[in-house]
């Protein structure tokens, strides 16, 4: 009898272990950050990012054409879910299409992907007039560890 | 130190020797013992050649930049929080000396009114008006005026030509700083 229960025991933790460290799994997401500024040049940005809980910020890197640099950020936001980027561009060039401004890079864990949400705070043109922008943010196919 | 100079095993211990090497008044007995013992010869020399390096690394910057500019950022946020919450301190107490005052006044004048409530709205309705006041004297970055700091500030400097890029770094700091939007 004690040997069925042992077996039973046994058995239902063989079960139970790929679900218990499937949670544990994590994987490594660029996430794009991409403004649109509708036609106007967009000289300055400043955006706040948030992720869900099962996601953390690892890297940030920079965008493309006039925002290839790194924008700012504080690095208090590493290992984090919120951030805050921005950079502005005196230099001709200023996008006026929609342009990736940044790069995040993500660790998500659980099954599900994460929520990310953004929100443009301010926005300007080269000469330093406020102008709307709308941000998107686009993941890219996690990389598995 | 107590024990006997004499004693070859008695030699002097960190303060003694760091003492000495600044020229710092001892006992004689320590005096003469470092004169003699090659030990605490040694070790005096190697206090001295730790106190040059010392002296050397503090002449040399130790923080880039960048770093400077996050710290002043840093600091300046904390400063303008610790003078909002010493004003915010000082209107309560304002607050309540005035309703005292008025509270005493009115009794004074008339003693059936001792059951009135002070109208501590007066004393209150001020201090948002002045809690604002005092943000925006901390806000001096704040160039466009909308409140806050953001990287447009930043972007007015770099346009204008006038600030120089530490200045410039340390608004931007500010405005992403996570603390300072909370």
């Amino acid at each position: 009898m004690t040997r069925r229960v042992l077996a039973c025991i046994v058995a239902l933790g063989a079960l139970l272990a790929p679900g218990a460290t499937r949670a544990d799994v994590s994987r490594f997401r660029p996430v794009d950050v991409w403004l649109d500024s509708g036609g106007q040049p967009l000289a300055a940005y400043q955006v706040e990012i948030t992720a869900g809980p099962d996601a953390a910020i690892v890297g940030v890197e920079g965008g493309a054409g006039a925002f290839a640099e790194p924008p700012h950020y504080d690095p208090a936001a590493l290992r984090g879910g919120r951030i805050i980027l921005a950079a502005f561009t005196t230099t001709a060039g200023a996008p006026q299409r929609r342009t990736r401004v940044a790069t995040l890079h993500m660790r998500e864990s659980g099954d599900a992907q994460p929520s990310y949400r953004a929100v443009v705070m301010v926005a300007a043109a080269p000469d330093g007039r406020r102008i709307p922008a709308s941000v998107e943010l686009v993941p890219r196919q996690g990389d598995p560890r | 130190m107590t024990a006997d100079r004499r004693d070859p095993q008695a030699h002097l211990d960190l303060l003694e020797l760091d003492a000495l090497r600044a020229g710092e008044p001892l006992p004689a007995a320590a005096t003469a013992h470092a004169a003699w013992c090659a030990d605490c010869a040694s070790e005096l020399d190697a206090l001295h050649d730790l106190a040059s390096a010392l002296r050397g690394a503090e002449a040399t910057p130790i923080a880039a930049a960048h770093l400077d500019a996050r710290v002043h950022a840093l600091a300046a946020t904390h400063a303008a929080r610790v003078r909002r919450s010493r004003w915010r301190a000082g209107s309560t107490a304002a607050a309540a000396a005035a309703v005292a005052v008025f509270a005493m006044a009115v009794l004074w004048r008339d003693p059936l009114r001792r059951a009135a409530a002070p109208p501590a709205e007066v004393a209150s309705a001020s201090a948002p008006r002045a809690e604002l006041a005092m943000r925006d004297a901390a806000l001096a970055d704040d160039l466009d005026g909308d409140g806050r700091i953001t990287v447009l500030d930043a972007f007015a400097l770099a346009r204008a030509g006038a600030a120089d890029p530490p200045r410039i770094d340390a608004v931007v700091a500010m405005a992403v700083s996570l603390q300072a939007n909370p």
